[in-house]
This record gives C-alpha cells, sequence and structure tokens, in this order.
C-alpha cells in the first residue's frame, strides 16, 4: 500500500513540476497555463478510493502552498474539499467512465470551483482571525474561461498517462 | 479503515500544519521545498522560456517597425536627459563637498530572480530565490533594472522571500511627479494597476507625467520611478484629484530583480 500511494505521489508530482515549471516560464499568460495538479485529483477523485483522493489531495494542497500568497491551508483545504466533492459527484450524479461530455462538466466545475474553495477556507481563516479579510472578486476574472479551455484540452493527455501507468 | 476516519486523520494532520504555519515551526519545510521545486523546474523552465520568446517574437512582427521608430526617438532623448543629469550630478557633488554634507551611500543591492507567481493570488504575490541568509528583510523595496520600484517583500524564509507587487492592494506608496509639481499616494488597486491619488487640487498632474517615490516616511527610497501618468480621474466634489498610473514595467514578465537592503 505504502508502494502504491508512493508511486501515486511521484505521479502527482511530475505533474505539479510541470505547473510550477510553465507558471514561471508563462507568467504573463498564468490564466492559460493548465491546472495541472487540480486535473490529476479529478482524475483520481473520479477513478480512485475516497481514502486515496483525499490523501492525493492534500499532498497536492501541500505542495500548492509552497508558492502560495494566501494564507497557509487555503488551497490544502480547498483540494480536500474538491476532491472530496468529486469522489462524491462521480459516484453519485456522473458516469466515473471519463466519457467526453462527463469529462468535461466535471473539468470545468472543478475549475470554477477551485477559487471558491480557497476563497471560503480563507475566508474561515479569517473568522478564525487568523487571515485578512479575502475578497471574492480577486479570485475570479473573465480569463477564467481561457483556464478552463487549458483544462479541457490537457485533461485527456492527464487520464491517457494515468490509465497507462496505474490500470 | 472507512474512508472518513482517513478524512477524519487528514483533517487532523491538516490542523496541526497549519498550527505549525502559524508558529513559524514549518518555515524550513516551506523553504526548502521551494528550493527544490525550483531546482527540479530549472531545465523545464529554461525549455519553456524559450518557447515563450518565441512565441511573443511571432506575436510581435506586425508591430517592429513602429516599435522599432519608438524605441529609437526614446534612446535619443534619454540620452539627451541622462547627459542633463549627469551635469547635475557632478554640481551636486561639488555643492554636497563645499557644505561638507555627508555622502548618501548608494543602499545595498541584492540580485535575485523570480521562481514563480502565484496564479491565484489577483495581487500578485511572486516568490524570489532569495532570503534571510543573503540578507533580505521584510519590507526591502524590489526594484527592475533602471531604478524601477516593482514591488516589497512581505515574507522571507532562509533562502526564498515573498513579495507584493506595487499593483497589490495591500500596498501604498509616497509619490510625486518627477517635476515636483504633485505629491500624493500610490496605491495598488488589485493587482490591475495603479492609482495616484490624494493630489490636492492645487497641484497639477497631466497625462504623461512621470511618477516616482517621494520618499517620505522611509519606507522606500526617493526618485525609484513607478510609472507615467495615464488618465486623469475627475474628482467632481471631491477633496482631491487622482489619475491612473501606468506601472513603468510589465509586472508579470519580471524574471530578475534587486532588493534594496535598508
Amino acid at each position: 500500500m505504502i508502494k502504491r500511494y508512493f508511486y501515486y505521489f511521484l505521479f502527482l508530482f511530475a505533474w505539479f513540476l510541470l505547473e510550477t515549471a510553465a507558471l514561471g516560464a508563462f507568467a504573463r499568460w498564468s490564466y492559460v497555463v493548465p491546472q495541472l495538479t487540480l486535473l490529476v485529483i479529478l482524475v483520481f477523485a473520479a477513478r480512485h478510493s475516497l481514502a486515496e483522493s483525499v490523501w492525493l489531495s492534500f499532498a497536492a494542497g501541500f505542495m500548492g502552498e509552497l508558492f502560495s500568497g494566501s494564507f497557509f491551508g487555503s488551497r490544502l483545504a480547498a483540494f480536500i474539499l474538491i476532491a472530496v466533492l468529486l469522489h462524491s459527484v462521480t459516484r453519485s450524479l456522473i458516469s466515473r467512465d471519463m466519457a467526453a461530455s462527463s469529462s468535461a462538466i466535471l473539468t470545468t466545475a472543478s475549475t470554477l470551483f477551485f477559487p471558491l474553495g480557497i476563497f471560503l477556507s480563507t475566508l474561515v481563516f479569517f473568522v478564525a482571525g487568523l487571515a485578512d479579510a479575502p475578497a471574492l472578486g480577486d479570485f475570479y476574472s473573465a480569463k477564467i474561461i481561457l483556464t478552463i479551455f487549458a483544462n479541457l484540452v490537457f485533461f485527456y493527455p492527464v487520464v491517457i498517462l494515468h490509465n497507462r501507468l496505474f490500470k | 479503515m472507512n474512508a472518513y476516519v482517513h478524512i477524519l486523520i487528514a483533517f487532523l494532520i491538516f490542523t496541526a500544519l497549519v498550527f505549525l504555519s502559524v508558529s513559524g515551526l514549518l518555515a524550513p519545510v516551506i523553504d526548502g521545498g521551494r528550493v527544490t521545486v525550483n531546482f527540479l523546474t530549472g531545465p523545464l523552465v529554461i525549455f519553456f522560456r524559450s518557447v515563450a520568446e518565441v512565441l511573443e517574437v511571432l506575436g510581435s512582427l506586425g508591430d517592429l517597425h513602429a516599435q522599432n521608430r519608438i524605441l529609437t526617438k526614446q534612446a535619443a532623448e534619454l540620452t539627451a536627459e541622462l547627459s542633463r543629469h549627469e551635469e547635475t550630478e557632478v554640481e551636486n557633488r561639488a555643492l554636497r563637498d563645499a557644505l561638507a554634507f555627508l555622502t548618501k551611500s548608494k543602499p545595498g543591492l541584492i540580485p535575485a530572480e523570480v521562481i514563480v507567481f502565484d496564479p491565484f493570488d489577483a495581487d500578485g504575490k511572486i516568490t524570489l530565490n532569495r532570503g534571510s541568509d543573503h540578507g533580505v528583510r521584510a519590507q526591502d523595496a524590489v526594484v527592475a533594472p533602471g531604478s524601477i520600484l516593482v514591488g516589497v517583500i512581505t515574507s522571507v524564509l532562509p533562502n526564498t522571500s515573498q513579495m507584493a507587487l506595487i499593483t497589490s492592494s495591500d500596498v501604498t506608496i509616497n509619490a510625486k511627479t518627477a517635476d515636483g509639481q504633485a505629491i500624493g499616494v500610490a496605491r495598488g488597486e488589485h493587482g490591475l494597476g495603479l492609482s495616484f491619488d490624494l493630489v490636492s487640487h492645487t497641484e497639477s498632474i497631466k497625462s504623461g507625467d512621470r511618477v516616482v517615490t517621494s520618499g517620505l516616511g522611509g519606507a522606500y527610497p526617493p526618485n525609484l520611478f513607478l510609472g507615467e501618468v495615464g488618465e486623469i480621474r475627475p474628482s467632481g466634489a471631491l477633496l482631491f484629484q487622482s489619475a491612473s498610473i501606468t506601472p513603468a514595467v510589465n509586472l508579470r514578465s519580471l524574471r530578475a530583480v534587486f532588493i534594496l537592503k535598508k
């Protein structure tokens, strides 16, 4: 089991490095850099158990906190929340088989919800007196449409590689 | 183990991590993680940057002729301005010597590279590859080549630090127009731009005026370039006038900066 989680982590870490490098190089167009770690969490939430999804999203959130400008924990909480929500949605509402339509819906919803998740967790920290008050407008702009498009384009390479390695 | 037990354990570890972070005990882990990721992404960043440069060149082909003409004109104007400044500097030095003023020492500069921008931080937090071990302190000013103020250090770890851009809503800078005609405050606007506020109606500002730091309050050294006045905003019955400032550099294209040691 430890070995399995180790390989999952390596898979996630590789995509995280790719995303971080792309953000470093394409900073002016950060809104078209795909959120590769989010896509990995999406695939795991749909295809793996809740426990595996939660721990992998924990790792993704912790890595996201390394370069985060928000209060520590907001990204971590958002990733775990997304993983739990995606897991339950793919068990009750939408098919797990990664058909084009369900994948598109899940990808779009995740991309739209992720900034909201960061906002909500920062809000909780604000109420607890630990962080400054967040403004929802700071997390959303019209350019999120381009981010959705980038995520949709890169979703299938993540799925294909995941299936090759872990099927 | 039941999945909900996993969630509970994850929540407990999460809570512990938040407390460790607030108490500063997580700093070495975060710092080490940043250094490691920066090292591992190095070759990838070089490759992606070359791709970005090719795309930029392709995108700007249509503007090359016009840009060349503008830049040639600007170079000529700057050369003339430089020679005027050189004369002024010589005169200034002579006067200081004559009056036996203490020579102003130039602030120390720490060169730093941008590791990454936080895409979810609309205010624009940037992680740099220099920290307290290199002499960086919180609230140090960060400049781009050409003495252009671009941000301020907000948090410092031993090997890395984070800075907020001047367009961040947390940043307020005492500023003036370069000709000294107007004094006010430059404020960041949620990462989208800069505004020049609290300018008295008796003072004159016009589009194109260069805005620099005034040095009042001591938070930022004086005469660091911020940008040029853009649109003058109608003030109506307000006590003060305000304007937008176009930053002197594209803050998202920063790669190498200098941290001014206080």
